[in-house]
């Protein structure tokens, strides 16, 4: 899992540079911050469902899942920005 | 061409109002179950004797333990229409067991109500206490429905000994109502003013009043099931929920004036998170060419729920908004699903749950219909 979370953050530098977003400090900052909410809403959710409570765990990954999806449609805004 | 159209209008009136006319006459004719059909649901003929002593008391004997208690039926008025509540009071007084007989409640409310065990509360209190003040606690949550049941208790008890009752007075005015109308002066002055940077200022201090206080806090958005009761004659409580008459007929009220329908714009908190929503993705306004048949969509399952609520005589079958799924996590998978579908939609386009499938935005429209063929009338 740490391997493919160090690919996936040398990955994003060049991502953002064939996409041409002007990123600084504080938009890495503020993706990164995304990025640890979204693995642990992921986690959490599949832990409950595998921890026999379906129930919750599908709440949890609806409810954190929503607002993981719509901070995301944000911070690409916000990234775009100049 | 212009007589046509106000023709067509006054016609799709007369339809639709003919229609609701009906479903209200056919649903306040359905035969519901008696009162001793309740009783006999819970207290069975083979093993119980029941005898009648009021409209709201029986006694009933215990075959098996030779036992005699007492049994009370009384109703209250909770959030979408009656409920009402079976209880059995024994020799000192105490109540031994509560049951919900009938309700119109929401059912993701009332199951809160089932699993938060509100009716155990009730076992071992002693049933003057209800005449008095409210001796079991309401389930957050489920408020109105709560206390709805503790009401119910208390009126079946004050009927069924003939105990005159004076009834506790609430405030008419309070937190809510201030808001309420803060909401609606805000939306009339906003299109007053010409002044564009004090218009959006006071645009999303709005929203946020909005969705904060009338929905995460109170939760307590114009419901089409309220709405569907309030046709079938179940009117809430004006002083505990004066909100709701400020609500729904300021809203009308200035569409007559104004033809603007400013719940919608304004004072709707679930629209106010589509605003948000619409900000966060920059979404754009949806306007395709088959606009005016998603419209159509939208009035035809509007009009055909609330005929069916009507005509069944159950406001619970009208309940198909998604807002107690955003503002309080309680609903049933499939609106939870639907939620989940207009907030991915709301990123991208303005409020599709407003123009596509609120039923509130068809009721606004019949008002304003109600209002085009009055004006209509004395047009040339």
């Amino acid at each position: 899992m740490g391997f493919l979370y160090t690919i996936f953050a040398i990955s994003a530098v060049y991502w953002a540079k064939d996409l041409k977003l002007k990123m600084n400090w504080w938009k890495w900052s503020i993706s990164a911050v995304w990025f640890i909410f979204l693995s642990v809403t992921i986690a959490g959710g599949f832990t409950l469902i595998g921890e026999n409570e379906l129930r919750a765990g599908l709440y949890f990954l609806g409810v954190f899942g929503t607002v993981m999806i719509v901070s995301g449609v944000g911070l690409i805004q916000l990234i775009r920005s100049k | 061409m212009r007589f046509v159209e106000r023709f067509k209008n006054q016609l799709t009136w007369i339809v639709v109002t003919s229609l609701i006319v009906l479903a209200v006459f056919i649903g306040k004719n359905r035969s519901e179950q008696s009162k001793q059909e309740i009783i006999q649901q819970y207290y069975l003929e083979s093993k119980y004797q029941i005898r009648q002593v009021n409209q709201n008391k029986w006694i009933i004997y215990d075959i098996s333990d030779h036992n005699e208690n007492l049994l009370y039926l009384g109703k209250a008025y909770g959030y979408n229409g009656e409920v009402e509540v079976l209880f059995e009071v024994d020799k000192d007084s105490l109540i031994q067991k509560t049951f919900p007989a009938s309700h119109q409640e929401t059912p993701s409310y009332f199951d809160k109500i089932i699993e938060k065990h509100f009716f155990e509360q009730f076992q071992g209190k002693k049933v003057a206490e209800f005449l008095k003040n409210k001796p079991v606690n309401a389930v957050s949550g489920a408020t109105i429905t709560s206390n709805a049941i503790i009401q119910a208790t208390k009126n079946g008890y004050a009927q069924g000994e003939n105990i005159s009752v004076t009834e506790t007075k609430y405030p008419l005015f309070g937190m809510l109502e201030i808001i309420v109308l803060y909401l609606f002066v805000a939306g009339i002055v906003m299109s007053k003013i010409k002044n564009q940077k004090l218009r959006k200022t006071l645009r999303w201090l709005t929203i946020f009043i909005s969705l904060i206080f009338l929905g995460f806090i109170y939760n307590q958005p114009i419901s089409y099931s309220r709405l569907s009761g309030l046709l079938l004659g179940n009117f809430p409580d004006w002083h505990k929920e004066f909100y709701f008459y400020i609500l729904f007929t300021g809203s009308i009220v200035i569409i007559f004036i104004n033809r603007k329908n400013v719940y919608c714009h304004s004072v709707c908190p679930f629209g106010a998170a589509q605003e948000i929503l619409a900000k966060t993705g920059r979404a754009k306004v949806f306007r395709p060419a088959y606009y005016k048949k998603l419209k159509f969509v939208q009035r035809f399952i509007a009009l055909t729920v609330v005929l069916a609520a009507l005509s069944l005589n159950n406001p619970v079958i009208a309940n198909y908004e998604v807002f107690s799924a955003f503002f309080q996590l309680t609903a049933n998978a499939i609106l939870f699903a639907v939620l989940f579908i207009v907030i991915i939609l709301s990123l991208f386009i303005k409020r599709p749950w407003c123009h596509f499938m609120c039923p509130i935005d068809s009721v606004f429209d019949y008002v304003k219909l109600t209002r085009k063929s009055i004006t209509g009338l004395w047009k040339k």
